[in-house]
């Protein structure tokens, strides 16, 4: 895999005209995440690494970043300018978005919350996911790793990186992105049945389950196999009453729908999750 | 709803539709372009054109669908093209939806014959073996092609027995599909062999109920050539089933849409009478055994039409239609799947003393045994 290089950053540093302030998150592989600024806002700064053997990553990242550019949710990160391709010839590609406080839902998942912030957990993801489901993106690759609480307590969906345009032919990939512990049954499947809209909802149903109970519906143990047989077999509706009695029969219901393993019984996508959520404040 | 009557690669019996509509026993007829001609030929013996049965029909005040049934060209042996090639529904050659230039005017073709008759948009989809193939993303394309056409359109899904038996690719197939959400489906069965009781498995019906239930959570479900088989269908959330009087009506079958062989009549009417109470049927010998021997319990079964094609029909899709109502009436799905459980336990038993009143060539294992099964794993997945 191509690293991102101090080459690389430096390139788009002086592309995108910003000031670089630092990394976010981890250092090293095929992307970079830097702290910036134009000189009146923070931003955050995006370096992809271009592997040669993989023309398709930047018309790829090029769309993905156009189409990231037109949705306008409070709950989807915003893009803050075009994609740059970096070097003659590309040997990585730049955009800015915006800068985030607070902290990612990783952070504070472990002990059991209110349902009353699971709700709004769900909501807002859900409004998020729907902006995109609305044109066509699916996210694909959605984990308590890129869903961040800011300062505020809103809720925003970050990372549409792996989402691919339903609506566009030609651009796919047969392996399927993806974090473990956070894929749905058809993350592990190729072809007509890869990730659609429900699978985001599938994968909103394991953060909530997850907000609510502390642990994950369906842990990662390492073989993919033995995760599509658990997957397969997950009774949210029978085990979740078991750990939080305190919750209502249409919560419990709610949740289960999300982590159906018929993707054609879950919420369809977004908007109907945000909607079903709506209808049982 | 209950029925809708398939189109007929025999004698199309326009009035007995209209009189099964009158009689709420149906709710629509079904027209192929592999059992009725474009162009219109008349007299006695031939089959007027479709634009002239649409009207027909429309007299009569009888909901018309037509099914291009593009999945029968990926049949084995499909060859029967007497009328289908008389319909403009091809840009390219007959069947090449290998580009999307053509799957999209295939797409738009059929909506116009739609458009000409009157009907529904009914998009038209390819012959599935698995939930996940290359086939299986061409069915997914066409479907998104109909939607983007018509967003009210209804969608086809129509797969063999592997198909419907292929578990999670199944699921994720139809998943795909779901996200469409068009206004409604055709869900169909193929077999390579064309008989009653039709050689459903377990896994198959298993995957159908399965399928039904999740489609039906947001839009009607209906089940082309469903008939008696199609009542586990039901239980899981569909609304109607295909039927007829003829053989061909009531399972999709290669062998139906394969060449036919010169001088072939099509064979004789289907007059096998329909008990209620075995949701099977009998010979006519058989059935006329088991009247003299046991009247009482004839009766009880749902009794015996009077000879003849016509009343053979009626009979079978007022018992069809009555079972259908029976089951969807039920106050949720739940009771559905109970309903029909029960209504097989009985049934079961009944076949027993049936056949110790007549012999029969069939009995509750072919007629029941299957679709009790995969309708029993799929209440055991939904706990109950």
């Amino acid at each position: 895999m191509t690293q991102v290089t101090d080459d690389m950053i430096q390139l788009g540093l002086d592309e995108l005209g910003v000031s670089d302030l630092g990394a976010v998150g981890a250092v090293g592989g095929q992307k970079a995440v830097r702290k910036v600024t134009d000189g009146t806002r923070d931003l955050v700064m995006k370096v992809i690494a271009l592997t040669p053997s993989a023309p398709d990553a930047l018309r790829r990242a090029e769309r993905e970043v156009d189409l990231l550019a037109k949705l306008t949710s409070p709950h989807v990160v915003r893009v803050e300018s075009t994609l740059r391709e970096l070097g003659e010839p590309p040997v990585a590609a730049a955009w800015l978005e915006e800068y985030l406080d607070g902290e990612d839902l990783t952070a504070l998942l472990g002990s059991p919350w209110a349902w009353s912030d699971v709700a709004q957990l769900g909501l807002q993801v859900a409004q998020g996911l729907a902006a995109g489901h609305d044109v066509g993106v699916i996210h694909r690759d959605l984990s308590s790793n890129n869903v961040r609480r800011l300062g505020d307590g809103t809720f925003k969906v970050l990372d549409f990186g792996f989402a691919r345009h339903t609506l566009l032919s030609g651009i796919t990939v047969a392996g399927q992105p993806g974090t473990r512990g956070f894929l749905s049954p058809e993350h592990l499947n190729s072809y007509s049945g890869g990730p659609m809209p429900s699978s985001d909802v599938f994968c909103v149903g394991i953060l909530m389950f997850t907000a609510l109970t502390g642990q994950p519906p369906i842990p990662w143990t390492g073989d993919d196999d033995d995760y599509l047989r658990r997957l397969a077999a997950v009774r949210v509706s029978a085990d979740l009453p078991t750990v939080r009695s305190d919750l209502t029969p249409a919560q419990v219901a709610l949740v289960a729908r999300c982590l159906h393993p018929q993707p054609a019984r879950r919420f369809t996508n977004g908007a109907r999750l945000r909607d079903a959520i709506e209808a049982l404040a | 709803m209950t029925t809708f009557i398939e189109d007929s690669p025999r004698a199309f019996q326009a009035k007995w539709i209209a009189e099964a509509v009158m009689a709420g026993h149906a709710q629509g007829a079904v027209l192929t372009p592999w059992a009725t001609p474009w162009h219109h030929r008349g007299g006695p013996g031939k089959k007027p054109g479709i634009r002239e049965r649409a009207q027909e029909l429309a007299n009569d005040a009888v909901p018309l669908w037509f099914d291009a049934t593009t999945h029968a060209l990926q049949m084995g042996g499909v060859g029967d093209f007497r009328y289908y090639d008389e319909f403009d529904l091809w840009s390219g050659p007959r069947g090449d939806l290998s580009t999307p230039a053509n799957r999209d005017e295939h797409v738009r073709k059929v909506f116009d014959v739609q458009d000409t008759l009157g009907a529904p948009h009914l998009g038209p989809t390819v012959l599935l073996h698995t939930g996940l193939s290359q086939t299986s993303v061409v069915a997914l394309d066409l479907a998104r092609d109909a939607v983007e056409r018509d967003p009210q359109c209804w969608l086809t899904i129509a797969g063999t027995n592997p198909f419907w038996a292929s578990g999670a690719a199944l699921d994720a197939h139809i998943g795909a599909l779901a996200a469409l959400q068009p206004a409604g489906w055709f869900l169909a069965i193929a077999r390579p062999l064309g008989t009653i009781p039709v050689a459903a498995t377990r896994d198959e019906v298993f995957g159908l109920c399965r399928t039904v239930r999740a489609l039906a959570e947001d839009a009607p479900v209906h089940i082309s050539h469903g008939d008696l088989a199609g009542l586990p269908a039901i239980a899981a959330g569909a609304s109607s089933v295909g039927t007829g009087w003829d053989k061909r009506q009531r399972v999709l079958s290669f062998a139906d849409y394969a060449a036919r062989t010169p001088g072939a009549t099509g064979g004789g009417w289907y007059e096998r009478p329909t008990l209620r109470g075995l949701i099977g049927s009998l010979s006519s010998n058989e059935a006329n055994v088991l009247q003299s021997r046991d009247p009482a319990f004839t009766a009880r079964m749902g009794g015996l039409p009077a000879p003849g094609p016509k009343e053979a029909f009626v009979q079978h899709i007022a018992t069809l239609a009555s079972l259908v109502a029976d089951i969807a009436t039920q106050a949720d799905f739940e009771q559905r799947y109970r309903r029909v459980r029960d209504l097989y336990h009985a049934a079961t038993g009944d076949w027993g003393t049936s056949l110790s009143l007549s012999p029969s060539d069939t009995s509750a294992a072919d007629w029941i045994a299957a679709l009790e099964e995969g309708l029993g794993d799929y209440g055991a997945a939904e706990g109950w």
